[in-house]
């Protein structure tokens, strides 16, 4: 019994003191810390500065410093009718590249889902038009698009879509084309990523569908398309939200002509700031793009399938 | 006592070698050309200002033109401009008003009584209203720009034109325009498009005609008959079909490489353009002549652009940067940039010494006297640099493609105006 309590008694062995650096309640602090340090750097900081300069009354050629303006920048904005106008050309933008994405990433990456060396090489071909610069691609295709010697013009001469000048002549050809441009961009990412889902589709449900005498429409639709569904959605948002930023590719193709046709929000801005000096009143444009695509990132989110 | 002797030479040494270091201030120079040869020109006038200056560095940043706008905008508004740039010579209202450059008076004043220059005196006449604000310098000028008309004699004779008679008049020009388009070759590179190439070629049918971009009251003044006839003789060379179908969306690049391909019979261009078909042996180099840009019914007007350097306010070595200013836009540097440039340079006196006597440049020299700024012969505004990117080509395009009447466009590109005015 003494024996027992001595050895009850007897406290167990001393682990070797570990040496902390953080005491344990701080150590996810600590942990978290250097992500939340560089999330804050890279985007809460410049987030809050462009709000503040929102609210400055700042026009480089009458006031050399930014005064206070408070919400003068935003009522201007409301009565800019060019700017609303290019606002909806945004939307139109975002809407029909991630369109056109998806049209022509699903059946490549269909094609390209299987087990082949054309396959294997075509997946990593595709990727060119993603990895290109837009400076690159925009000379690029006015070459196809003049009207003297474009191959592509010739085609749409001969579909009856372009007269005798390049469609980037016309209005609605050159905002249409540029669209197309910006979806055929894009639609590498959207295929790696289609591609990426549909190798992780257990083929035990395409047996079962087979079973049950679904045929390759129906496998398609019933299989295939919910599989991957949630990986359109999230990438086509991503693709969108990089097209609703998009200045690069209508500023080398058509400076935002014909007229405003193709003047998009990214290219109202850069005017704003680079040839109006008005720094202030852009980054009210920038806080306004933010917080509509926040709203619509939310309702594309919920278009998510859940499981 | 050996001790003390060492430590008195070695901080006598370490003085020694510390005192021109510390003597020495940096000046930091944003050149904006990418062109090998300005390059290794603008290393040479540094250079040799360096041997003649040992206290003074000047660092030069390249700054390609097309993105200097960009940069001169973020770093005057988070910081980091430099001490002396380039510009262009219509922004310099705009930085100016922006209260970002500084004056340049007392070190001209300085520089004329110690070399007996009159810096004044060799500005050339339109370039006076760019520099000169307020009763103040505000830049010296490096180059200077005008546009002569360029055009294809072989291609004359064939089409039946007098190749020593190229037109004199913008209805002379369109009508040749128009008769020397045929076989895969265009009368006019002519640009409609929303580009600086279309502005620069169109002022000189405006003002030719009487035009004028400010009224009296300081107003857009286009909204005048002079002004719809120019619009209309212009966009004429496009509605008959004088010029590349696709010039209402062409850049001015693409014009000029056009008329090096031998696929224009006629372009308004600077002297670099000959240049530019001499190093490409251009096969009808000896059937080009370079002759007047055309006049208007009022009278002849030349593009006139050019860059100077100009000195930051915020600068903390104004001296040692308004001296790099005045060495490198004076006497023996300028012209060794200007002849490795193949430019006209912004000093008078220099512009008539050789080789500015040779050909092609006299034609060029002889026009910078007609060459007027867009909103002659108002005095330069700070808008201008707003101005110059989108409204007037707009109208432009607008007319050529058929989208808008010459009135309406008129009536809009004076809205346009009048909106950047009054802002």
């Amino acid at each position: 019994m003494a024996m027992t309590l001595q050895t009850t008694r007897r406290p167990a062995a001393a682990r070797p003191r570990r040496q902390q650096i953080l005491p344990d309640r701080l150590l996810p602090y600590g942990m978290i810390g250097p992500a939340v340090f560089v999330a804050f750097a890279i985007a809460i900081i410049p987030l809050c500065y462009a709000l503040w300069l929102s609210l400055q009354d700042w026009y480089m050629l009458r006031r050399p410093t930014p005064v206070w303006g408070g919400l003068v920048n935003y009522r201007t904005l409301l009565s800019d009718t060019a700017l609303w106008a290019s606002f909806g050309r945004t939307w139109i933008w975002t809407i029909g590249t991630v369109v056109v994405e998806v049209a022509l990433a699903l059946p490549i990456a269909l094609l390209l889902n299987r087990e082949s060396a054309v396959a294997r090489t075509a997946s990593a071909v595709i990727l060119l038009p993603w990895v290109t610069p837009f400076i690159v691609l925009g000379f690029g295709w006015r070459f196809l698009l003049d009207s003297g010697v474009g191959p592509i013009h010739a085609l749409l001469h001969v579909l009856g879509l372009a007269g005798d000048s390049s469609i980037l002549n016309d209005p609605v050809g050159a905002f249409a084309m540029i669209i197309f441009i910006s979806g055929w961009k894009g639609t590498p990412f959207l295929v790696i990523a289609i591609l990426a889902a549909l190798k992780s589709i257990p083929d035990e449900l395409y047996e079962a569908a087979e079973v049950d005498g679904a045929g390759p429409v129906q496998r398609f639709v019933h299989v295939t398309l919910p599989e991957i569904w949630n990986t359109i959605v999230t990438v086509g948002l991503v693709l969108g939200i990089l097209a609703f930023y998009s200045f690069d590719l209508p500023w080398i193709m058509t400076k935002g002509g014909p007229q405003d046709a193709t003047t998009l929000v990214g290219i109202a801005m850069y005017k704003a700031v680079f040839l109006d000096l008005r720094p202030a009143y852009a980054a009210a444009i920038s806080v306004v793009m933010l917080v509509l695509l926040f709203i619509a990132s939310l309702i594309t989110l919920r278009l998510r399938r859940r499981h | 006592m050996r001790i003390k002797a060492l430590l008195a030479a070695t901080a006598l040494a370490a003085g020694l070698a510390a005192s021109p270091a510390l003597a020495e201030t940096n000046v930091t120079f944003w050149q904006f050309s990418t062109r090998d040869a300005d390059i290794a020109a603008w290393n040479d006038a540094i250079a040799a200002f360096e041997k003649v200056n040992p206290d003074i560095k000047v660092n030069m940043e390249i700054v390609p033109w097309s993105e200097q706008q960009q940069r001169l905008v973020s770093a005057l508004s988070a910081g980091g401009l430099p001490d002396v740039s380039m510009l262009g010579n219509n922004v310099v209202a705009q930085f100016q008003a922006a209260g970002a450059l500084a004056p340049l008076d007392d070190y001209i004043a300085a520089y004329d009584k110690e070399t007996g220059d009159d810096f004044a005196a060799n500005v050339w006449p339109g370039d006076k209203g760019y520099y000169n604000l307020a009763g103040k310098w505000w830049a010296s000028p490096v180059n200077v720009e005008t546009r002569a008309l360029y055009y294809r004699k072989d291609l004359f004779k064939a089409a039946g034109l007098d190749p020593d008679k190229p037109p004199q008049t913008w209805e002379e020009f369109a009508a040749d325009a128009k008769k020397l388009t045929k076989d895969g070759v265009y009368g006019a590179g002519l640009s409609m498009s929303l580009d600086y190439f279309t502005v620069q070629n169109f002022m000189s049918a405006y003002l030719g005609y009487g035009a004028r971009m400010l009224n009296d009251d300081g107003k857009c003044g286009f909204d005048t008959p002079e002004f719809k006839q120019a619009l209309d003789v212009y966009t004429s060379i496009y509605k008959d079909k004088a010029t590349h179908p696709d010039a209402p969306t062409m850049n001015g690049d693409t014009f000029r490489k056009g008329f090096r391909d031998g696929k224009f019979a006629m372009i308004l261009s600077d002297p670099g353009l000959y240049k530019d078909l001499q190093n490409d042996k251009a096969p009808f180099l000896d059937e080009v002549g370079i002759a007047f840009v055309p006049a208007g019914a009022k009278n002849r007007s030349g593009f006139l652009g050019g860059w100077p350097l100009v000195l930051w306010d915020a600068s903390e070595n104004k001296e040692a940067a308004a001296k790099w200013i005045l060495f490198a836009t004076h006497g023996e540097a300028l012209k060794n940039l200007a002849t490795k440039g193949g430019f006209i340079p912004g000093n008078v006196a220099l512009a008539k010494q050789v080789p500015w006597t040779e050909f092609p440049y006299p034609v060029f020299v002889e026009q910078l006297q007609d060459a007027k700024a867009y909103q002659a012969p108002s005095e330069a505004i700070p808008q201008m640099g707003q101005l110059e990117v989108d409204t007037i080509q707009k109208a432009v395009q607008a007319v050529a493609l058929g989208q808008k009447s010459t009135d309406e466009a008129t009536a809009e590109l004076c809205t346009a105006i009048n909106d950047v005015l009054a802002r």
